[in-house]
Formats: structure tokens, C-alpha cells, sequence
């Protein structure tokens, strides 16, 4: 997959953890650390399970870590077998 | 033939520990298990067994039906007083309905699902016009007081109800019962020790194993999961709309868990009846009390539309529909 489409996962994502936890899109870039956005480990699962229902995707739990960055996740997004 | 419920109690054991309380003798913070769980206190049984509040919450769901006697006694636990015999058979016997058949079901925390769709089929033959279906859990007799991750969740208490035969259409009506479980999924939920496998030497000896674990990020998902797919087939199989369910009543685990699987199913929060607030996670015995907890706040009316959903350890997983009963008034469940 492109950078492009991670980059544009990455805008994705800030709009989901805008809308599902209150996230200020300013901080969410594709280095920011997921535990830096104050969300504690049953949040990324919470965020999992929308993208699920938003997108069809399935993360499983232990995929992305809140140790892991956005950037990360979006891969993720853009990859899901990997 | 459906099952239609006729009565309904709940009791919870006197002794209430507030999260103020275990953050006084266990690393954790009110805030922190709020903002994680949603509970605020719990009630321990605290020398009160499993069987005791069986027979207190089961005695309230016979009165609310103005009866004295059931064909059946069906008790969903986790925490049996003993691991042989049943807990059942005493808890009929304290009743005074010896001589009926009695047995114990063991599905967690979708126990309480098990054991209705159990009555529901019992009632179906001859004989069984009337069925008591109870579940009561000691929890805190098999946490670790020293684990912060299990002790703020969970908590101690029982619920009843009186099913009797009756028609689909009827008020108080169960809907079809949708059930499953994947035995690959066994160890996210346990207390490993204590049961044959031990005393055969086919467990390695642990002492954490006579403790109960959890691993609580894979329930998380796996119960949201689980609990959303089988709600959206009960409504499937009872032809709603979830625009039509009055009201959402899941095994009252996290709120969390809640909110994802109304989130999942597209119904508003406030059509969730949310009890683990006040009691924790009671385990088989929270659907009944959130039941009951439901009557005595008035939500819950005759004729309305109600989804149940739970998912436990197994893993197990449940779901059905009832159109909520016109019962006696509860005025107290402690």
C-alpha cells in the first residue's frame, strides 16, 4: 500500500478518536505514541471495535499496542494481515 | 408454547463495599475503577452462601407470582456451595419443594440464558407446568483479595424468576433463545484449580490457580463481539427492528462493554438498563437482578420490548426477547 493511503488512515483515525473519545485532532500525527492520547488499553479496543463496525476491518486484540503509534495502527489499516 | 415469566425477585447480601473502601487496601482509585468499569460499589456475600441467597431471591420471585410451588428447579452458579453435590436440591428442599427435580448450570455468566432456555424447553413436556429458574453468586469467595484487576469487578448476589407455560403472544412471552459457545476460548475466563485436573496431577500446580482469572482486554472484544452478533439474531428471530426494543439488558459486566454493543447495534444508550453501577458484576445472577432492579425503578412496563444478551467464561454466549410481564410491584432487592 501507498504512504498515501496510510497518511489518509492516519487522518481517519483522528476523526475517529475525535468523535469516540474527545481526541484534539492536533495531536494525533502519524509518530504520536496511542498511550499519549490518554487511552487506556480497554480504549483501543473500544476504537477496534468501531473501526470494525465503520470499516470492516478487524484488528484483533494484541495486533497494536497502546505502546504502538498511530502511524502503526493506520498500517494496519492500510494492511490488515500484517 | 412459549415461557412466560410470572414472578421475579432479587437479593443482595447486606454488606456493601463502596470503591473508596478498596482503595484503601488495594492499589486503585474510585476514579480509576469508574472511569474502567462503570461500578461504583458492590455487595459481598461476606459468610452468606450461594445457596442462602438462592433460596432469599427465589422465595421473592414465588411470592411475586402468588405461588408456592414449581415442577422444576433449575440454579444457574458459578460459586456452588460444594463442587459435589448440586447446589440445587438444598436450595428446592429450604423452599419446601422437595421432591421436585432440581440441577445446577454452569455457563458464567451466561448462566442465567442457559438456564431460562433450559425452562423454556422443560416446560414444553408434560408435567413441568411451572419452572423456578434462580442464579446466585458467592464471588468473592473465589477472588483473590489481593488482586486489583478482579476484586473492584465483581460482586456477590441472586435473582429469580417463576416461568410458566403459556402462548407467543402474551404478555410476559420469552422469544427464541440463541446459544453458543467455543470451548477454544477456555482459558480467558477460569479458576483452574480445584477440579479433577488438579487431583490428577494434569494441572502443574500453581497457587494462583485457586484464584479466579480473567484476561480482560480478549473478554472485552470477544464479549462486545459475541453479545452483539447473538442480540442481533434474537431480534432477527422475533422480527424487530432494534428501533422497536424498548429496552437493551446485558450481563451487566462493564458499562463499556455495554455502550460498545448498544454502539454495535445502533440503539441509544438510554435504552440500556444499567444496574453493575451499584452492584458490579455479579456474574449469572445480573441478569435477573438488573431485571428486578428494573421493576423497582417502574422502567421497566408491561407489553415493552426487551432484548437480554450475555457472554461468560466457556466462552458462552446468549441472547433471547420477552415482552416484559405485568407483575406485582418489588419493593425491595437487599
Amino acid at each position: 500500500m501507498t504512504q498515501n493511503a496510510t497518511l489518509n488512515h492516519v487522518e481517519l483515525l483522528s476523526t475517529l478518536l475525535q468523535e469516540k473519545f474527545g481526541v484534539d485532532p492536533a495531536l494525533v500525527t502519524d509518530d504520536t505514541v496511542l498511550e499519549t492520547l490518554d487511552l487506556d488499553s480497554l480504549a483501543l479496543i473500544e476504537l477496534f471495535l468501531l473501526i470494525q463496525k465503520r470499516l470492516g476491518i478487524l484488528i484483533e486484540v494484541g495486533a497494536v499496542d497502546t505502546t504502538d503509534t498511530v502511524g502503526d495502527l493506520a498500517a494496519r489499516l492500510s494492511d490488515p494481515s500484517r | 408454547m412459549s415461557a412466560v415469566i410470572e414472578g421475579l425477585g432479587g437479593w443482595l447480601p447486606p454488606r456493601l463495599v463502596t470503591n473508596d473502601e478498596l482503595s484503601r487496601r488495594l492499589d486503585t482509585t474510585d476514579a480509576w475503577i469508574e472511569s474502567r468499569t462503570g461500578i461504583r460499589q458492590r455487595h459481598v456475600a461476606d459468610g452468606v452462601s450461594t445457596g442462602e441467597m438462592a433460596v432469599h431471591a427465589a422465595a421473592r420471585a414465588l411470592a411475586s407470582a402468588g405461588r408456592t410451588d414449581v415442577d422444576l428447579l433449575v440454579l444457574a452458579t458459578t460459586t456452588p456451595d460444594r463442587p459435589c453435590p448440586a447446589t440445587a436440591p438444598e436450595v428446592a428442599s429450604a423452599l419446601g419443594l422437595a421432591g421436585i427435580p432440581a440441577f445446577d448450570i454452569s455457563a458464567v455468566c451466561t448462566g442465567f440464558l442457559y438456564a431460562l432456555a433450559t425452562a423454556a424447553g422443560f416446560l414444553s413436556t408434560p408435567g413441568v407446568d411451572r419452572v423456578l429458574v434462580v442464579a446466585s453468586e458467592a464471588f468473592s469467595t473465589i477472588l483473590d483479595p489481593a488482586d486489583r484487576g478482579t476484586v473492584p469487578i465483581f460482586g456477590d448476589g441472586a435473582g429469580a424468576v417463576v416461568l410458566r407455560r403459556g402462548e407467543p403472544d402474551e404478555v410476559g412471552a420469552l422469544g427464541d433463545f440463541v446459544l453458543g459457545s467455543d470451548g477454544k476460548l477456555a482459558d480467558l475466563i477460569t479458576v483452574r484449580g480445584g477440579g479433577a485436573a488438579e487431583r490428577t496431577g494434569a494441572l502443574t500446580a500453581n497457587p494462583a490457580d485457586r484464584f479466579f482469572q480473567m484476561r480482560g482486554r480478549e473478554v472485552f472484544a470477544d464479549a462486545v463481539m459475541r453479545m452483539t452478533g447473538a442480540a442481533a439474531d434474537a431480534m432477527k428471530l422475533a422480527g424487530w427492528n432494534p428501533t422497536e426494543v424498548d429496552w437493551f439488558i446485558g450481563h451487566q459486566a462493564n458499562l463499556r462493554i455495554l455502550h460498545a454493543v448498544a454502539e454495535q447495534l445502533e440503539l441509544p444508550l438510554e435504552r440500556l438498563i444499567v444496574h453493575l453501577d451499584q452492584v458490579g458484576n455479579t456474574a449469572a445472577a445480573s441478569i435477573p437482578l438488573a431485571l428486578a432492579h428494573g421493576q423497582l425503578s417502574g422502567r421497566l412496563q408491561p407489553g415493552q420490548r426487551i432484548v437480554l444478551a450475555a457472554f461468560g467464561g466457556g466462552a458462552t454466549w446468549g441472547a433471547t426477547t420477552l415482552c416484559w410481564p405485568a407483575l406485582r410491584p418489588i419493593d425491595r432487592i437487599t
